[in-house]
């Protein structure tokens, strides 16, 4: 193998990290790879994988993969297929691994060697780690570490993933020579008759030839997975120990508690969301303030060089429109490090395991819950995270549903539109209306999201799912989370983000300028005289995007919005709360009154207020406002969600969410105007 | 008895798998496997199971495909 890559120097050598979940195999890679490292991505592959590159030996730095953790090569899900399509070198974009890093957890070799004895059958060079040690002697495990290298034949290296332990002889047996295991030394069916099958059985490596009698005989399974675990009880001799996990069981007692669990945990993930949301406010206002800097600076250097009107496009443009996503990358940074925390931390397998029976209900499971959770703070994180699910109807429901969950980007909406119509008064003496609004908000499109799973779920039960995996999740020992590795993911997905959110807001931005500021039309002499803000006003009004406002006004209309709001719903398409600083320039607000409204909302709420149809009475009406704020709860208005979706699944999902979304808020903004109207709030 | 109707924090022992329980076998679950029920979720499911030195979470319906003893000491 090695020999045909040196006269191909083009083609890295390629190296994949493989084991069971929470064997700290990512944190080996981290320490393998450095900062050199991104987010896998192959054609039609989403996995939760990563991809670096790690220096072996001289030469070519190598290519390596960090694979979803699994407890076998039998493809039972998704993320198991893609495993074993990735080590057999099935999979489009990446060539059959060279070299197979094994991680194994030194503390529970008998789980732990029932996935090495099936990558053993591949027939592909292995080295081995046996990872923890440190853990697993204190625990009182004796590793067998000397007779696993005499038994299997390959490099088998203690490491401590968390210290660097161990790194520089895995990187040295990574570039000696490859070495396979031994035929003697793996596993034989006990019945004489299975194994004389076995070996007749077509194919090129004993997990080929296995496969092909599994598929030809149901019962081979029980048979083969009992064979494995007769080698390990024999590889072991009888030394079967486990790291005992008596403080576990203590915190347990209390996290797992039928009536202490979901307290403490509904306490977690409202610290999560305290810390999303106000944590993250200076650094937003930060953000903020530099793209205004930024814009600023541009619109006082530009115009000599480039023009009035390119300037307009940089940052009118470009700047306000990017600066709309980058603003969201403080939260959404807190967000990845505090799931990060509770993941490492051992605490979410937890969580999924308090919440799997509720999630169940509506046709989903504890594995959609990250997702869910992120998609509170911005869905695109939420959606790159459904990678996580193993059962692929599930992860399409769950993303299906993902932009119902009540992003930041929807707040600045809401915050307006409460802060204006909704009356300050209280419920029951204590509950603030605009604040039970606000949560209302919240919960309308949480349960439309389950509601639609539920049906979902119920009607393709028997053609989708296939069957349920009895497996929901492995409670790992608690563990402290490595602040570098948290680190590093932070940067990795962060950066992930960016180019994903902001490539496509960059488009749009630009696309949305153009509508908004063509044709150019001069505006009649009573208008100028009126000031630079009616000027404004005047030109948006007329621009592509103002008639197209104008257009839609008969569907809109049984909403309850007028023209005026329909520009502001199509410029919500680059970032939701662009709405409001668009409402600002459709009604004419002074220039230092615009620009003051991300601080302060006032000025844009009274133009609001004052609005009058042609008939006299006021546009925003309690059915108006109510109708709009449905709307904006249910409709996908995000230009770099509807990317995202398309890059996880297809062009047809992707529209197909777009429009039953923008059906349902549609139907929802309708019924709400309407049946307001006619209780004699219109 | 099968795994769904026995007895809490006692060691077990597997006798058989039924041919639906063949998507546990791989996390341990084969006949002469040592196994324990811990507890519950806070709605009866799913439940967690300790078996070959890990702790899993199992849907309980998935349960009723494992034939078990109680192992006496």
């Amino acid at each position: 193998m090695s020999a045909a890559l040196k006269e191909a120097p083009a083609e890295p050598v390629t190296l994949v990290l493989v084991g069971n979940p929470n064997v700290g195999k990512s944190t080996l890679f981290n320490g393998l790879t450095g900062l050199r490292q991104k987010v896998a991505n192959y054609a039609g592959v989403t996995v939760d994988a990563r991809e670096g590159q790690v220096s072996i030996g001289e030469g070519d730095p190598w290519r390596a993969l960090d694979l979803p953790g699994t407890y076998s090569l039998i493809p039972r899900s998704y993320d198991e297929e893609i495993v074993e399509q990735a080590l057999r070198g099935a999979l489009e974009g990446l060539p059959a691994p060279d070299r197979i890093l094994v991680v194994v957890d030194a503390g529970n070799l008998r789980r732990n060697l029932f996935l090495l004895s099936e990558i053993l059958d591949l027939g592909r060079p292995v080295v081995v780690a046996l990872n923890m040690v440190d853990e697993a002697r204190r625990g009182g495990v004796t590793v067998p570490t000397e007779e696993l290298r005499e038994q299997l034949g390959v490099p088998v290296i203690e490491t401590v993933a968390s210290s660097g332990e161990g790194l520089e002889e895995v990187q040295a047996a990574l570039a000696g020579p490859a070495t396979f295991a031994k035929g003697e030394g793996l596993w034989s069916f006990e019945d004489e008759g299975a194994q004389a099958r076995f070996e007749a059985a077509p194919g090129d490596s004993r997990w080929e030839r296995v496969s092909a009698l599994r598929a030809e005989d149901e019962t081979v399974k029980g048979l083969e997975a009992q064979a494995r675990y007769a080698w390990i009880t024999s590889l072991l001799q009888g030394q079967d120990t486990v790291v005992d996990r008596e403080r576990d069981q203590k915190i347990d007692r209390v996290l797992l508690h039928p009536v202490a669990g979901p307290l403490i945990f509904l306490v977690v993930m409202a610290l999560v969301f305290q810390l999303i949301f106000t944590g993250a406010s200076p650094l937003m206002d930060l953000c903020e303030a530099g793209f205004g800097a930024l814009s600023g600076w541009l619109n006082a250097v530009l115009p000599g060089v480039i023009g009035a009107g390119a300037t307009s496009l940089v940052t009118d443009g470009v700047v306000a429109g990017v600066g709309a996503v980058v603003v969201f990358l403080p939260q959404i940074l807190i967000l990845f490090f505090a799931i990060g925390f509770l993941e490492d931390s051992g605490y979410m397998a937890r969580a999924a395991f308090l919440v799997d029976r509720p999630l169940r209900a509506a046709g989903l499971s504890g594995r959609s819950f990250i997702p869910l959770l992120s998609g509170f703070a911005c869905a695109i994180p939420g959606i790159l995270a459904t990678r996580t699910i193993p059962n692929r109807f599930e992860r399409l429901l769950a993303v299906a549903i993902l932009p119902l969950m009540t992003c930041s980007a929807r707040l600045p909406v809401y915050a307006l539109l409460i802060a204006a119509f909704i009356p300050t008064t209280y419920v029951l003496g204590v509950f603030s209306l605009q604040a039970l609004v606000l949560f209302g908000l919240y919960l309308v499109g949480l349960a439309a999201g389950l509601v639609f799973t539920f049906v979902v779920e119920r009607s393709q039960r028997k053609k989708q799912r296939g069957r349920a995996l009895p497996l929901v999740v492995e409670l790992p020992p608690y563990r402290r989370p490595a602040l570098s590795g948290l680190l590093l993911k932070l940067r990795v997905r962060g950066g992930d983000f960016l180019r994903r959110a902001g490539t496509v807001v960059f488009l749009v931005s630009i696309v949305l300028w153009f509508l908004l500021n063509f044709p150019a039309v001069q505006a009649p002499a009573d208008v100028v005289a009126k000031g630079p803000a009616a000027v404004k006003s005047h030109a948006i009004s007329n621009s592509y995007g103002g008639r197209l406002g104008h257009t839609i006004e008969p569907v809109i209309k049984p909403l309850g919005y007028d023209w005026k709001i329909g520009i502001g719903l199509i410029a919500s398409f680059a970032a939701r709360e662009v709405f409001v600083s668009t409402m600002g320039v459709v009604y004419s607000l002074e220039e230092e009154q615009a620009e003051g409204l991300d601080d302060d909302t006032k000025p844009l709420e009274a133009a609001l207020k004052r609005e009058k149809d042609s008939r006299g009475t006021p546009v925003f009406s309690v059915a108006t406002v109510c109708s709009l704020l449905i709307f904006y709860a249910f409709a996908l208005q995000c230009g770099a969600t509807v990317a995202v979706v398309k890059r996880e699944t297809s062009w047809k999902f992707a529209l197909g969410q777009l429009f039953m979304l923008l059906a349902l808020a549609y139907v929802g903004a309708f019924a709400t105007y309407q049946i307001m109207s006619a209780l004699g709030f219109g | 008895m099968t795994l769904a109707e026995a007895p809490f924090q006692t060691v077990l022992s597997i006798q058989s798998l039924a041919p639906e329980g063949a998507d546990l076998l791989h996390l341990g679950f084969v006949p002469g496997a040592k196994v324990r029920l811990v507890r519950t979720a806070p709605l009866g499911d799913p439940v967690e199971v300790e078996i070959a030195g890990a702790r899993l979470a199992i849907r309980k319906d998935a349960l009723g495909a494992v034939e078990v003893v109680e192992v006496t000491t």
